[in-house]
C-alpha cells in the first residue's frame, strides 16, 4: 500500500470556549513520516487542538497548514485526513468488511477493488477473520482494530488518533501500541496522536509535544524530554514514579555553592552553581532512579535523613517511600530487604538533579 | 433455585396487571363470537356456540372501505410526519439554533391543545380549500398532532447516536445527505418504529376529526358509530370491528417487538 506524504504546521493556533482559552497561540510542527504525541493531562486542550486539524472546531486565530496548504476554511472531509476517535466510532449497524470499505463507498470506488483493499487492509491489521461479524461481537482489541483499518484504507494524508488505547486493559494496551507504532512505521504515515498515558507517548513517540492549560511545554524527543524538562509541569508528568521535588536555599560559599535543604547541605558541581546566577531558591527536581538509600544515623552532608514509609515491591525494582523533608520516592533493587520504619540517609546523584526556579517553574540547568 | 416470598408476590402483581389489561381484549374477542341473540344474554357467558356471523357483516360492503380509508390516512399519517419531523429533529439535535428551546415548547405547545378546539377551524379551511371528505385533509391533520410526537422522539434518539461516528463519517468523505442516511437513519431504527406505530395508532383510532371531515371517506372509527342506532346497538359488530381493528397493530408491535425495549430506555448500540 503506497500512502502520500504530508507536513503538519500548526502556526500560533489560539481557541476559547466561552472565556476559558484551551489552545493559546499554538505552534507546533509535525514533520513528515514522524509521529508526534500531543501529551498532557485532562483538560490540557489536546483533543481540541487534534479536532481544530480534523476541522471539527474552528481556530479563532492562527493557520493550520497541511502539506503546504493553509486549510483553516476547508471542511473536514476535504482535508484528507482519517482519524480514529477515543470510542472507535465503529457503525454497529454494519459488518466489519462495510465499516472498513464505508471510506471508498463514499467515494463510489467500484465493488471489486474495494473488496480487494478491504481483504488487503484485513490482512494487515490481522482481522481477516471478522470480515463477517458485527461490531457488537468483537473484542474491545478487535474494534480497535476495525477503526484503524477503516482510517487506512483511504490513504490518507494525515492521521490522527484521539486517545485509541484508554479503553482498553493494561496489557492489551502496550500490545496495541506496539502495533500502531510498527504499522506506522511500515506505511510511513505523518501521524498525530493524543494521550493523557506519559508511558504510552514515552513508548511511541518520534517527538512528545506536551500541553497544560491550552499552553504548549516542551516539544523534544522522550528522552530530550525526560533528560531535559523545561519545567516542573514537564518535569512532574514524565517518568513513573514521578519526579520528586524538593525546595532549598542557594548559599554562596567560599568552597562553592550549596543548596540548604532544611538542616542538610548538598553540594552541587561548579558548572551548574555558576548557571544559578543570583537565584536564591530553587526547587531540586530529582527522580527516583537518581538517588539511593542507606540505612544509618542521619547525615547532613550530600544527604538526606529519610524514614521509610512504604515499601512497594514492582518486580524490576522497589520504590520505597520515604519520610524527610517531604514524602520523596527512590528505587531500590528488587532484592532488598529494607523495613518500613527503618530510618536512613537519601543520597542524591548531586550531577543528575534538575534545578528550577521556585517562583516560575522554569528549568535553571 | 430459591423462590422468596419478594419473587412470589411481584409474579402475583404482574400476573393481576396482566389480567387487569387482558380482560377487556379478551371479552371484546368473545363477543365478536357471539350472534345477534347470544350477544344479548343475561348473564353474559362465555360458554356459548360461537359464531362468525359478526364478522361477517364486517367484512363486507362499506366496512372494507372503511378499512382501506383507514389504513391510507394512518399511512399517510405517518410518512408525512416523519418526512418532514425527523429531519427537524436532527437539526435540533445536532445544531446551536437561535431560540431553540422556545421552538421545541412551540412544537410542543401543538400537542397540548385539545384536539376539540381544532375541529371547526380545520373543517372550515379544508371547506374552503375543497379537500372535505379527501384523504389529504385528513392526512393534514394527523400531521399536525402527530409532528411534536416526531421531533421530540426522534430528538432523543438522534441525541444518543455518538457525534464521533457522524464525524466519522465525515471525515470519510460523506456529506450530510449520505451521513443522514447511512448512519443517523440506522442507528435510530428503533426510534422510528416506535414514532411510526405512536403516530399510526393515533390516526387509526381518531374519530373527531374524520367524523366532521369525511362523509363518503370515514374511517373505521366513524364506521362504528353507525352501529349505535336509536333502537339497537348491534354490540357483536362493534365488537368484530374491534378485534379486526386490533390486527394491525398487534402485528406491528410483535414483530417490532425487540426494538421496544431499548426504544422506551433511548438505549443506543455501543459503538
Amino acid at each position: 500500500m503506497s500512502i502520500d506524504l504530508a507536513d503538519l504546521l500548526l502556526n500560533s493556533i489560539t481557541k476559547s470556549f466561552g472565556s476559558t482559552k484551551v489552545c493559546d497561540n499554538l505552534t507546533v510542527e509535525v514533520k513528515d513520516k514522524e509521529l508526534l504525541v500531543i501529551l498532557g493531562p485532562s483538560g490540557c486542550g489536546k483533543t481540541t487542538t487534534l479536532r481544530c486539524i480534523a476541522g471539527f472546531e474552528t481556530v479563532e486565530s492562527g493557520e493550520i497548514v497541511i502539506d503546504g496548504k493553509v486549510v483553516n476554511a476547508v471542511p473536514p472531509r476535504d482535508r484528507d485526513i482519517a482519524m480514529v476517535f477515543q470510542n472507535y466510532a465503529i457503525y454497529p449497524h454494519m459488518k466489519v468488511r462495510d465499516n472498513i470499505g464505508f471510506p471508498l463507498k463514499v467515494r463510489h470506488v467500484p465493488r471489486a477493488e474495494r473488496d480487494e483493499r478491504v481483504r488487503e487492509v484485513a490482512r494487515l491489521l490481522k482481522i481477516e477473520h471478522l470480515l463477517d461479524r458485527k461490531p457488537a461481537q468483537l473484542s474491545g482489541g478487535e474494534q480497535q482494530r476495525v477503526a484503524l483499518g477503516r482510517a487506512l484504507i483511504r490513504e490518507p494524508k494525515l492521521f490522527l488518533m484521539d486517545e485509541p488505547l484508554s479503553n482498553l486493559d493494561a496489557k492489551l494496551r502496550v500490545e496495541m501500541r506496539s502495533e500502531i507504532k510498527r504499522i506506522q512505521q511500515e506505511l510511513g504515515i505523518t501521524t498525530v496522536y493524543v494521550t493523557h498515558d506519559q508511558a504510552e507517548a514515552m513508548a511511541i513517540a518520534d517527538r512528545i509535544a506536551i500541553m497544560n492549560r491550552g499552553v504548549l511545554q516542551q516539544v523534544g524527543t522522550p528522552m530530550q524530554i525526560y533528560d531535559m524538562p523545561a519545567n516542573m509541569m514537564v518535569a512532574g508528568f514524565i517518568g513513573s514514579p514521578s519526579m520528586n521535588f524538593i525546595n532549598g536555599e542557594v548559599l554562596n560559599e567560599r568552597a562553592g555553592r550549596r543548596i540548604k535543604v532544611g538542616d542538610a547541605y548538598l553540594s552541587i558541581p561548579e558548572d551548574i552553581g555558576a548557571k544559578l546566577g543570583a537565584v536564591s531558591e530553587v526547587t531540586i527536581g530529582l527522580r527516583p532512579e537518581d538517588g539511593s538509600f542507606e540505612p544509618g544515623p542521619p547525615l547532613l552532608r550530600d544527604a538526606l535523613p529519610a524514614e521509610i514509609y512504604t515499601i512497594e515491591p514492582m518486580g524490576t525494582n522497589t520504590v520505597l517511600t520515604l519520610n524527610s523533608i517531604s514524602m520523596l520516592r527512590i528505587l531500590v533493587s528488587p532484592d532488598t530487604n529494607l523495613k518500613i520504619g527503618e530510618k536512613g540517609n537519601i543520597h542524591p546523584k548531586t550531577t543528575r538533579m534538575h534545578l528550577f526556579d521556585s517562583k516560575s517553574g522554569e528549568r535553571i540547568v | 433455585m430459591k423462590v422468596t416470598i419478594r419473587q412470589v408476590a411481584i409474579n402475583i402483581a404482574l400476573i393481576l396487571i396482566l389480567l387487569w389489561i387482558i380482560y377487556p381484549l379478551f371479552w371484546a374477542f368473545v363477543s365478536s363470537l357471539k350472534d345477534d341473540v347470544e350477544i344479548f344474554h343475561y348473564p353474559p357467558s362465555i360458554l356459548f356456540s360461537p359464531s362468525l356471523a359478526a364478522f361477517r357483516a364486517v367484512l363486507s360492503g362499506d366496512w372494507l372501505n372503511y378499512f382501506r380509508n383507514g389504513i391510507v390516512v394512518s399511512v399517510g399519517g405517518v410518512i408525512l410526519p416523519l418526512i418532514i419531523g425527523v429531519p427537524g429533529a436532527y437539526a435540533l439535535a445536532r445544531y446551536d439554533l437561535p431560540r431553540k428551546n422556545f421552538t421545541m415548547l412551540s412544537i410542543l405547545s401543538i400537542r397540548m391543545m385539545p384536539g376539540i378546539v381544532m375541529l371547526i377551524p380545520f373543517f372550515l379551511m379544508f371547506l374552503f380549500l375543497h379537500l372535505l371528505d379527501n384523504y389529504l385533509a385528513l392526512i393534514l391533520v394527523y400531521t399536525t398532532f402527530n409532528l411534536p410526537y416526531v421531533v421530540w422522539i426522534m430528538k432523543g434518539f438522534i441525541e444518543q447516536i455518538p457525534r464521533a461516528m457522524e464525524e466519522a463519517a465525515e471525515l470519510d468523505g460523506a456529506n450530510l445527505g449520505l451521513i443522514f442516511r447511512e448512519i443517523v437513519i440506522p442507528l435510530s431504527a428503533a426510534g422510528l418504529l416506535i414514532t411510526g406505530f405512536l403516530c399510526f395508532a393515533l390516526a387509526w383510532n381518531d374519530f373527531a376529526f374524520a367524523f366532521i371531515l369525511t362523509n363518503i371517506n370515514r374511517t373505521v372509527p366513524v364506521g362504528l358509530s353507525s352501529l349505535i342506532g336509536s333502537r339497537q346497538v348491534f354490540w357483536n359488530q362493534i365488537f368484530a370491528v374491534g378485534v379486526i381493528n386490533m390486527i394491525p397493530a398487534m402485528i406491528f408491535a410483535y414483530l417490532s417487538r425487540r426494538y421496544w425495549a431499548r426504544g422506551f430506555t433511548l438505549g443506543i448500540v455501543k459503538g
